[in-house]
């Protein structure tokens, strides 16, 4: 999986591509934990790029989501493919997280 | 006294008698007294006759060549000038037997003291071989090593460094500091390099590294030799072959424990699994009506995936089936947390909503803490055990499969457990028709790959539901983990853990 973490104003975008598993995770993890403070807690994730991701890859998610909403901002998911947007259907996850089209939506939905 | 002049005065000693005698014939020769001298120190005789003889004028004063030993002289008191020539013939026959019989003595001399100072290091090196070859700790080994090349070298103490997963730091005969040392052992790491200093006390300093055979980053080691002065090339030489002996020996040492390590947590995993299969329940059991199998297969020693059914005699059949996030034992330890959360909830009675809700108010912080999640499916069947009601955090897949329609996959309506503080999931009730089923399975089954790295994936596993849903609970749940394992081939093995309950509405109701 690849990993590009472009800065927009206030809001971080990162844009995942490749398959997004265990494997990939302690990467993520890393970063939010590294990165998500009281000034830098507002990210967008761009998913366009992901044909699949599993329960740990979710749970990353969840972690970097937590963290943005603990530091008063938010995590926002965006440009699904089918079967990402199937996994989130399935696991309720749809309900938990902000979720839009594109990129230009997602910076408008903190 | 140096010891060259020692050495002197012992082989004079030794050939005492022998100068005793030439000194008597000389006596009757008419001489007064006998000496061999030093030409640097005239008046401390080497060897005397009279032993009380004064060293004064002599009548005769010729050299005495050892090879070894310069400035020798044989002086002779006052010769009866008749017997002059005599004296001269007797001393030019004797003094080259003599001179040649000391060199040769001393150079025997010199060879058995090799010799034995050899034999000494072979048996110091066996020593250190045995010592070595023994199952001894890493200190063990440091304090052996530093005493046996201290000993072989000839250094007066030493110093070792050992840095593994932990420090070792061990002195002989001398006090340095760890933090003296440090920077030698910073330079050396990884190198077979050596390095010579000079303390401020004059003693000097030798830095060899321990010489691993397999090069590791985090592990390394040396050994600090201090000696009144420099070591020379074959102290050296054998110093650095004992230790990079030495350094196979660390290794084959931290491999050692590293199995030792690895077959305790191998028994305390075997443990924690036999304990985690304990939790589960039954896996077959036949209701009035209902017809149930249930499985759970860890992809490692313990698993995060957990089923339990809850069938007292007076309260409808329930059950409860989750996911914890991640794999092997932190998820099993969380999964046992939220087993117990969820059966100590159950006994309330009440419905799987409630319930859900309870658990999920007990567990948030805690899965937060941990950066964890768990589906969770807890369900109830009614009293005709004809509807099932459930609620479901975040699970898939569930699948429903009516006899006559295609299965299909019920959604969650709220995320996994640990997502958000609170649980805002409805009850779903689900009517089973007769010979209709309920499979809830985790994500094991539908995400599992082959060798090609192509998923079984939701649509698979539904169509093997259409297929075998004729079946027992049982051989329905048999033959979804044996498609599932055909599918991912004997080359790829199962990578996550795979859990399932079937719960299937039997036609003729039968009660165990």
């Amino acid at each position: 999986m690849d990993m590009n973490v472009i800065a927009n104003d206030n809001v971080r975008i990162i844009r995942l591509s490749g398959r997004f598993d265990a494997f990939e995770t302690p990467a993520t993890n890393k970063w939010f934990e590294t990165n998500v403070s009281a000034t830098e807690s507002r990210i967008v994730v761009d998913l366009s790029g992901v044909n699949f991701l599993d329960s740990a890859a979710l749970a990353s998610l969840v972690k970097g989501m937590k963290r943005c909403r603990e530091h008063g901002g938010d995590l926002v998911l965006c440009n699904f493919q089918q079967s990402v947007r199937i996994i989130f259907e399935l696991t309720g996850l749809n309900k938990a997280f902000k979720i839009t089209d594109n990129e230009e939506a997602a910076l408008k939905a903190f | 006294m140096s010891r060259t002049s020692q050495d002197l005065m012992e082989l004079m000693a030794r050939w005492n008698r022998e100068f005793v005698a030439l000194a008597q014939a000389w006596m009757q020769l008419g001489a007064q007294g006998f000496a061999i001298i030093v030409s640097s120190a005239p008046d401390a005789p080497v060897f005397a006759y009279p032993a009380d003889l004064k060293a004064e004028r002599w009548a005769l004063e010729i050299p005495f060549p050892l090879q070894h030993f310069k400035g020798l002289r044989l002086c002779i008191q006052q010769i009866d000038p008749d017997k002059r020539d005599a004296v001269m013939r007797l001393i030019e026959a004797c003094v080259p037997v003599f001179t040649t019989g000391i060199d040769r003595e001393f150079e025997l001399d010199t060879m058995t003291k090799e010799v034995v100072h050899y034999q000494d290091l072979v048996v110091a090196l066996y020593e250190l071989n045995s010592a070595l070859s023994r199952p001894l700790s890493l200190t063990e080994m440091l304090d052996v090593l530093l005493e046996h090349v201290c000993r072989l070298t000839g250094a007066m103490g030493g110093v070792a460094l050992l840095e593994t997963s932990q420090v070792i730091f061990q002195t002989l005969h001398v006090d340095v500091q760890m933090e003296q040392i440090t920077p030698c052992f910073q330079i050396l790491k990884g190198t077979k390099s050596k390095l010579n200093s000079i303390r401020t006390d004059g003693t000097s300093l030798l830095c060899l590294p321990l010489v691993m055979p397999e090069h590791h980053p985090n592990i390394g080691g040396m050994i600090g030799l201090i000696s009144s002065a420099p070591l020379g090339s074959p102290q050296i030489k054998l110093a650095k072959a004992i230790l990079q002996q030495a350094g196979t020996q660390v290794q084959n040492i931290l491999h050692f424990e590293e199995r030792v390590y690895q077959a305790r947590m191998q028994t305390e995993l075997d443990l924690a699994r036999a304990v985690q299969i304990r939790l589960l329940p039954a896996g077959t059991i036949t209701l009035a009506g209902l017809d149930i199998s249930g499985e759970s297969r860890a992809a490692y020693e313990v698993g995060g995936d957990f089923f339990d059914y809850f069938t007292a005699s007076d309260v409808p059949f329930m059950f409860a089936l989750g996911d914890v996030s991640g794999k092997g034992l932190s998820a099993a330890l969380v999964m046992t947390m939220a087993r117990t959360a969820i059966r100590s909830a159950a006994t309330s009675g009440t419905s799987p909503l409630t319930i859900m809700q309870m658990v999920s108010n007990n567990l948030y912080d805690d899965l937060t803490d941990l950066d964890k999640l768990t589906t969770v499916v807890i369900g109830k069947a009614d009293a005709e055990q004809r509807c099932i009601t459930f609620a479901n955090a975040g699970h898939a897949p569930v699948v429903y499969a009516a006899p006559d329609a295609p299965a299909t996959l019920l959604e969650a309506d709220a995320p996994p457990l640990g997502v958000m503080p609170n649980y805002d999931g409805e009850n779903h009730t689900i009517e089973l028709s007769p010979d209709g089923i309920l499979i809830i399975a985790t994500d094991g089954f539908v995400e599992a790959e082959n060798a090609a790295g192509e998923m079984f994936g939701y649509t698979r596993f539904l169509e093997t539901i259409d297929f075998i849903k004729m079946l027992s609970a049982e051989q329905i749940r048999k033959t979804l983990y044996d498609t599932v394992s055909e599918f991912r081939g004997v080359t790829s093995p199962q990578t996550d853990d795979q859990t399932i309950i079937v719960i299937k509405r039997v036609s003729r109701a039968e009660t165990v």
